[in-house]
């Protein structure tokens, strides 16, 4: 399988007296593939992701993209890179509120590719098209997090890069957004990388971290 | 194009963004466009006003008895008796002169006027068969000029006409005497529409002023001999002259204290609504940093957060001057009465002209300053670190 992120050697440390939120992580994620970070709270799962997306720069390490290393990217790029290949889904959905759930979807569109018609599609795919016109406070929990998984496509980006996307959900939405998650990483062939506690899907790739280091899972 | 849509899509949508706020920032700024459009229009129309009046005069040159030349003119303007007065023998003398293309002897008085305000008074101006072929577009609009130059008779300029409910044939009694109503006046929005006229000679037996005139207007061949016929006129011992120009030049000059003060009053005025939007954009901004630092982690450019930040504030900015545009039509007439009541001379016609020029020249001007500050806010919107501002709390 082709290679769309390599990580190597990826270290984070912040503060004076450096504090190890990552530790020499080695890691590739293919086009396409389901890969799941876990870990328990403060393992580095969330620095991980967003060094990934270049929207950190890491200590040490490369994390290349389609073999383009984003540390030696100049903002502009990296800013270019996650408007043009990247869509993000986060635990607390990220939608700004004084936007109905059809402008959340084309947030996107303002500043990159994609087109209207596609975020109308993408809003039926995730039975939200009853509500497009509604705001995020109008919507529930799970109705927000499948807006944002809308948004988070809604341009055709390479991988997706969710944060905990089913944390602050009930059980029955939990299901729903992995389902959803899964299927359309599938049908659109695009990456999923997610940080999660959950159970995880059986067809998903699993690596575990722990204080700032990869386990076997 | 498409994207200039998208981006007015967002700035609509973020005035829902707290409305209330928005609202009050760009009636700050329809505020300060309708007080720099009235301003900007005062200077316009009374200067275009006091020409007209100027204008409507017909001469070019005011010669009239020993005194202020300026005050005799300006109450010629403005309405009111000139206690000074030329003889018959020196205002043949004035007339002679070369440079005298046309003159019209003029004797101007003032009494109380009956049913009105205590304190009003009416203007009887005794005119010559000059008087009106003088006036630029004077015409008569019912009846015709007097009888005889000592008829018992009356024109009557427009609005006295009106207001009286006067027309030709009626009478009107002046100091003991009946006067019959010979004409009335086109309507010409200066001071002779609330003029009475009567014949020269008839005034100056009614008023007792036998062979003496107030002034004598003089219309020269060539406006470059006006230096040539004032030198020489200077030399009457009991006459003085002042050209039109000069008193017009005299009231715009004392009107400049005024306007200077009304021009700070603006711009602060601007200025302060330019702090508003800058203050009201940057509170916006902090409480948004969560959105801002979304939209960075989506992959928008600076350039364009740029953009967005600033087009949601001069939509306000925008707004609000359109809103000034209109507030300075509605207030043109409570500003037209505050000059009237607050300054000593003010021509007669409208002294507001919110002309197109005056409009854009205000319009701009707030749209510039307000675009100005809304750009501080946005450039700090736009620089933010997307991962700090993505911690910035729920959006």
């Amino acid at each position: 399988m082709t290679a769309l992120l390599v990580a190597r050697d990826l270290t984070r440390e912040y503060g004076p007296e450096p504090v190890r939120a990552l530790v020499g992580v080695d890691l590739t994620v293919a086009e396409g593939e389901l890969l799941l970070v876990t870990g328990g709270s403060g393992s580095g799962k969330t620095t991980l992701l967003s060094l990934l997306a270049g929207l950190d720069a890491p200590t040490r390490g490369v994390v290349e993209f389609r073999g383009e290393p984003l540390g030696e990217a100049s903002p502009g790029r990296r800013a270019e890179l996650r408007r043009e290949h990247m869509g993000f889904v986060f635990q607390d959905f990220r939608l700004v509120r004084h936007l109905t759930a059809r402008e959340n979807v084309r947030l996107p569109l303002l500043f990159g590719s994609g087109d209207a018609a596609r975020a109308e599609a993408l809003l039926s795919r995730v039975g939200l098209a009853a509500k497009a016109a509604r705001r995020p406070e109008e919507l529930s929990r799970g109705e927000m997090q499948r807006a944002a998984l809308a948004r988070a496509l809604v341009h055709r980006p390479a991988v997706v890069f969710a944060d905990e996307p089913t944390a602050s959900l009930d059980p029955i939405s939990r299901a729903t957004v992995w389902e959803l998650l899964t299927e359309l990483g599938r049908e659109e062939g695009v990456a999923v990388v997610a940080a999660t506690h959950d159970e995880v899907p059986a067809e998903a790739r699993v690596v575990r971290l722990h204080e700032g280091r990869l386990e076997d899972a | 194009m498409k994207r200039a849509g998208r981006v007015l899509a967002w700035a609509l949508a973020g005035l829902r963004y707290r409305p209330g706020r928005a609202a009050l920032a760009g009636l700050a700024v329809g505020a300060a466009t309708a007080l720099a459009a009235l301003t900007l229009g005062f200077r316009e129309g009374y200067e275009r006003a006091l020409a007209r009046n100027v204008e409507a005069l017909g001469y070019q040159v005011l010669v009239t008895g020993k005194g202020c030349p300026h005050e005799a003119a300006t109450l010629l303007l403005r309405g009111g008796s000139i206690p000074m007065y030329i003889q018959d023998d020196v205002a043949r003398h004035v007339e002679a002169q070369p440079e005298v293309a046309a003159s019209t002897r003029f004797l101007l008085q003032a009494l109380p006027a009956q049913h009105a305000a205590p304190d009003a008074t009416q203007l009887y101006l005794g005119i010559d068969e000059h008087f009106l072929a003088l006036k630029p577009g004077a015409e008569l609009q019912r009846g015709g000029w007097f009888s005889s130059p000592v008829a018992d008779e009356a024109l009557l300029g427009y609005q006295v006409a009106e207001y009286r409910r006067l027309s030709v044939g009626d009478e009107l009694r002046v100091l003991g005497s009946t006067l019959r109503v010979a004409g009335v006046l086109d309507q010409s929005g200066t001071q002779d529409d609330g003029t009475v006229f009567l014949p020269l000679r008839r005034a100056q037996e009614l008023f007792e002023r036998p062979d003496r005139v107030t002034g004598i207007g003089v219309r020269l061949h060539d406006l470059g001999q006006a230096a040539a016929f004032v030198e020489r006129v200077y030399d009457v011992p009991s006459v003085q002259v002042v050209r039109m120009s000069q008193v017009q030049e005299t009231i715009l000059g004392v009107l400049r204290g005024v306007q200077a003060l009304l021009y700070a009053f603006a711009a602060s005025s601007l200025a302060a609504a330019a702090l508003g939007v800058a203050g009201v954009a940057l509170l916006s901004w902090s409480e948004r940093t969560p959105e801002l630092g979304l939209l960075r982690a989506l992959g928008c450019p600076a350039g364009t957060l740029f953009r967005l930040a600033w087009a949601e504030w001069l939509l306000v900015s925008a707004v609000g001057v359109a809103g000034g545009v209109a507030l300075a039509f509605l207030l043109r007439g409570a500003a037209d009465a505050w000059v009237r009541a607050n300054l000593a001379f003010v021509p007669v016609g409208g002294v507001i002209a919110l002309s197109g020029g005056v409009l854009l020249r205000s319009a701009a001007a707030a749209l510039a300053v307000t675009a100005v500050a809304a750009a501080l806010p946005a450039w700090r919107a736009a620089t933010r670190s997307p991962l700090a501002t993505m911690r910035g709390g729920a959006l």
